[in-house]
């Protein structure tokens, strides 16, 4: 060992030692939680078929409201109106969600699909395109952890995109899918439902993901310890073209005609949020700067339309504060504007059209948000844990 | 999971916690992280307990899950919502001091990519051999090697540059 290795060993020895002795983790606390995921293994089939039942008939397990009013509003915006009296709860399938739990998906009309891929994997993102679907599928093979992009189509075939693939994102018209390409160094576009390969290039760096695509473009970040600003990247896939930037760009969503949302720091203590062409995605910051902007637990998401922004601060678990807020950033002065949602935000989420989104709270509840109004309550099945909504493009 | 066999994961959690909370704290780089990490890994544990033969197995199952899960890539998504650390403030960085010192090469470490960083703490601070490294993170041995070789170099850089950039010795 020379003496770069040791004092990489001193850290990493004196780092260790600030994780004082003590009984953080009761070994109680870990038993229930062991019994839990027992039991949710065990009755996930069944809720699954339950819930197939419940779109149908539109009966099921009521999402609860308590959490609404519950937490603090952004910081910087209007309070929002008192929030109204929230909708009556729905089925999900009646707002064009999908479920996806355990070994099957029930479409919005309640049809009960089941998945064709490996035996035993469950899907980690789902996204419904006009053939099918596109999955990530992780599970065990050969005694080693393995994820798999597969497409399914709507006949009920399924195929292994490849191996060792990573999240993937979906074009908004549901025709083109972006993700690494068989290892963790090529990135790639496939074609569907043809999964016809249109192009490949080599990541920029080994931890390299898709974040986005748009028209011809797809744009990637990089992912390090801290999941803060790091590169970010744009690709075209016709002229192979790839455009870096800078450290400091947090990639934070592509709307369908290709503009990309990014939060760039701004000195220490503020940060700016802008909308760009793709393939501008490496010029100076500009747009919406603020002080709260750069705050740590600061996360934003674009909606597909490129119209409105959703903001949501998420704080550390210990003292719990979470909100949602909504910009609309084509104003030019990207004043927050209140959206009439109040709820513990759990950190999953994703559009389900242009201009709403579904989210969970942290208390397991479902809602569909658009901007200004109420939130809607979702009806899904009472083991929710096991099994996560997602949503259809194109 | 009978009783007997539930009171025996209570008694190691209870004896190990503070040792797993270590590791996983330098691979992830969070103590809020690290606690995830090792609730995760306890919760597989338990639901395995029943197929862990060897009581020596164990602790080694229970890590060998820390670090696949900590590289898994596609947990990035859920991390990137977590708050961490900040960075020390380095525009004091005018002088060479040894807790200095450990803070740039901490701050950099985190922010190797999940594998590289992995392989430097299973070596440097679990003092694995390569052998032992690639058994645990299912990597083939010249992975490992080229992993720890990256990881390093990428560190002796990037040190490098915070030592241009400030006048102290790298």
């Amino acid at each position: 060992m020379n003496e770069f290795e040791r004092r990489l060993e001193r850290t990493l020895l004196a780092r260790a030692e600030t994780v004082v002795a003590g009984q953080r983790l009761s070994g109680d606390a870990v038993v229930a939680a062991g019994r839990s995921a027992h039991r949710r293994r065990r009755t996930a089939a069944a809720a699954i078929v339950a819930a197939a039942v419940a779109v149908i008939v539109g009966a099921g397990v009521l999402a609860q409201t308590r959490d609404l009013g519950a937490t603090p509003v952004p910081p910087g915006s209007a309070s929002p109106s008192a929030v109204d009296t929230p909708p009556a709860p729905v089925p999900f399938g009646s707002v064009g969600v999908s479920l996806m739990g355990y070994d099957r998906i029930v479409t919005p009309e309640g049809t009960s699909v089941p998945l064709r891929g490996p035996k035993g994997f469950g899907s980690i993102q789902t996204v419904r395109v006009p053939d099918g679907w596109v999955l990530l599928l992780n599970g065990v093979a050969n005694r080693e952890e393995v994820t798999q992009v597969w497409f399914q189509s709507g006949d009920g075939d399924a195929v292994r995109v490849g191996d060792l693939m990573s999240y993937f994102e979906v074009s908004r018209d549901g025709r083109r899918v972006a993700t690494h390409d068989g290892d963790l160094g090529t990135m790639a576009v496939y074609e569907l439902p043809s999964l016809r390969r249109l192009a490949r290039v080599s990541a920029p760096t080994e931890n390299a993901y898709v974040a986005g695509i748009g028209g011809d473009w797809v744009v990637m970040a990089e992912s390090v310890a801290t999941w803060r600003e790091s590169r970010a990247h744009a690709w075209n896939i016709v002229t192979g073209e790839v455009i870096s930037t800078h450290a400091g760009v947090e990639v934070w969503g592509v709307s369908r005609d290709g503009q990309v949302l990014r939060r760039v720091a701004d000195g220490a203590s503020k940060a700016c949020v802008d909308l760009v062409p793709i393939g501008q995605v490496g010029r100076d910051a500009g747009g919406w700067c603020t002080a709260e902007l750069a705050e740590d637990g600061m996360r934003g998401a674009l909606a597909p339309s490129g119209g409105w922004v959703m903001l949501h601060d998420y704080r550390d678990g210990r003292d719990h504060r979470y909100w949602v807020g909504v910009a609309d950033i084509r104003v030019g002065a990207g004043r927050p504007v209140p959206i009439a949602i109040r709820i513990g935000l759990e950190s999953g989420f994703f559009w389900d059209t242009d201009s709403s989104f579904v989210v969970s709270s942290k208390s397991g509840e479902t809602y569909r948000c658009q901007p200004v109004r109420p939130c809607q309550p979702l009806i899904v099945p009472q083991t929710q844990g096991s099994l996560t909504l997602f949503g259809s493009v194109g | 999971v009978d009783v007997a066999d539930e009171d025996a994961f209570r008694a190691f959690v209870a004896s190990r916690t503070t040792a797993l909370l270590r590791s996983a704290y330098l691979l992830v780089g969070d103590h809020g992280q690290a606690e995830d990490l090792v609730q995760t890994a306890l919760v597989k544990t338990y639901l395995a307990w029943s197929r862990i033969r060897e009581p020596a197995a164990v602790e080694a199952y229970v890590r060998r899950t820390m670090a696949t899960t900590a590289t898994s890539w596609w947990r990035g998504r859920r991390f990137r919502e977590r708050v961490v650390e900040t960075l020390p403030d380095r525009a004091d960085a005018d002088r060479v001091d040894p807790s200095l010192e450990r803070d740039s090469m901490w701050w950099h470490l985190r922010h190797l990519p999940a594998r590289q960083r992995a392989v430097l703490v299973l070596r440097y601070y679990e003092g694995l051999s390569e052998a032992e490294i690639a058994d645990t993170l299912g990597f083939s041995r010249g992975a490992v090697k080229s992993h720890a070789s990256r990881g390093l170099a990428a560190l002796r850089r990037r040190l490098a540059d915070d030592a241009a950039e400030t006048g102290v010795r790298a």
